[in-house]
């Protein structure tokens, strides 16, 4: 087994079994979303649900300064402004297990829905005893959004057309720059 | 975008910039390890870190005794016994972004292997030093609950650890003992 970078992608240890990328992706989301639901779940029952939200939200807002650079970088990202603030997410949800249709993409403004695998889980039923859609959604993914693109253009106007916790099929946002 | 299978591994919709299966999984391991971090971090400076260790100690506790049945199953592993439970340790180091390198491995009472893992390589990150969560996540996570996985199955199993990646070791060194004696 070589020293490597993590992700190990292509292994070289020898085990008496083998997994593919598509194995290892579909299971590495499910102990994401184990792990998450049940971490809050956990916080929620023992603590506070709004303590449980505000980690949550938490969350995103440590990831916020470090996604943008390092999407650009890795998937060479070509937008500019809202495009680019919009590409950022598109991959975050790409990468989460989610797609994305895009309706509108230009330096100032960006329409898209998004197929979030967090967001279905909302709407499983698996969790309906973790109350985690304001922190996950609300003050996580929505001010994510607007953080992001007033990073990158000042400031943005963010609107959440349908949201998946309301059982939409899609979170429907636009994004406009504001003048 | 037609209605969404979850996960999906590639984009029906139309992103600008589409990724690969290949590429979203040489980021998802990070996101995961970055989201524990940054989640123990929250509960750890909020209510302590003898609470974060508790909470990592009681989630592990509620998915280990389902974890290596089911990816026995799914992944359609060998091992009986010990070993069913070494090889859960190993498929959830490889899922997790990690490597193995089996040393031995004999019916279903020996076992010893070598772990590289994405969460142990966190530990010695100093992004994450302020995060007091290895005793969770390693000794009580990963250590403690396999024996108890191995133990359900048979009382006198248990995993040693020979070297650990939270004292800077490059792997988890793990050896499957059976003792003698009822």
């Amino acid at each position: 087994m070589q020293d490597q970078k993590y992700p190990i992608i292509h292994r070289t240890g020898k085990l008496n079994f083998d997994l593919t990328t598509e194995q290892r992706f579909r299971t590495q989301l499910n102990v994401i979303m184990f792990h998450y639901f049940a971490t809050l779940k956990y916080v929620g029952n023992t603590k506070d649900w709004n303590s449980a939200n505000e980690i949550a939200a938490g969350t995103l807002d440590q990831a916020q300064p470090h996604l943008v650079d390092g999407y650009r970088k890795k998937f060479g990202l070509p937008g500019k402004g809202v495009a680019l603030a919009a590409q950022t997410l598109h991959c975050h949800a790409q990468i989460l297990g989610g797609d994305v249709e895009v309706l509108e993409e230009s330096e100032d403004k960006a329409e898209y829905k998004i197929s979030c695998f967090f967001g279905n889980a909302l709407q499983s039923g698996k969790f309906d005893d973790v109350q985690i859609s304001r922190g996950m959604c609300d003050q996580g993914c929505k001010k994510l959004t607007k953080d992001i693109a007033d990073s990158l253009v000042g400031e943005s106007e963010v609107k959440r057309i349908t949201w998946m916790g309301e059982g939409a099929e899609t979170c429907h946002y636009t994004i406009c720059k504001v003048e | 975008m037609s209605k969404s299978n979850y996960p999906s591994l590639v984009s029906r919709g139309n992103p600008t910039v589409p990724l690969t299966l290949e590429q979203r999984y040489s980021v998802l391991p990070l996101v995961y390890r970055y989201m524990y971090f940054s989640l123990f971090r929250q509960i750890g400076n909020r209510y302590g870190w003898d609470f974060a260790n508790g909470v990592a100690d009681d989630m592990t506790a509620e998915s280990i005794p389902f974890l290596a049945p089911s990816y026995k199953k799914k992944f359609g592993l060998t091992g009986e016994g010990g070993v069913m439970v070494a090889q859960m340790m190993q498929v959830e180091i490889v899922v997790e972004g990690g490597d193995g390198d089996l040393i031995e491995e004999d019916g279903a009472d020996c076992s010893e292997f070598k772990l590289a893992c994405c969460m142990g390589k966190g530990l010695q990150d100093q992004k994450f030093a302020d995060v007091d969560i290895a005793d969770g996540l390693c000794n009580v996570g990963c250590w403690k609950y396999s024996t108890l996985a191995a133990q359900q199955i048979d009382k006198r199993y248990r995993f040693e650890r020979l070297s650990w990646m939270g004292d800077g070791e490059p792997t988890c060194h793990f050896k499957l003992i059976k003792a003698e004696y009822d």
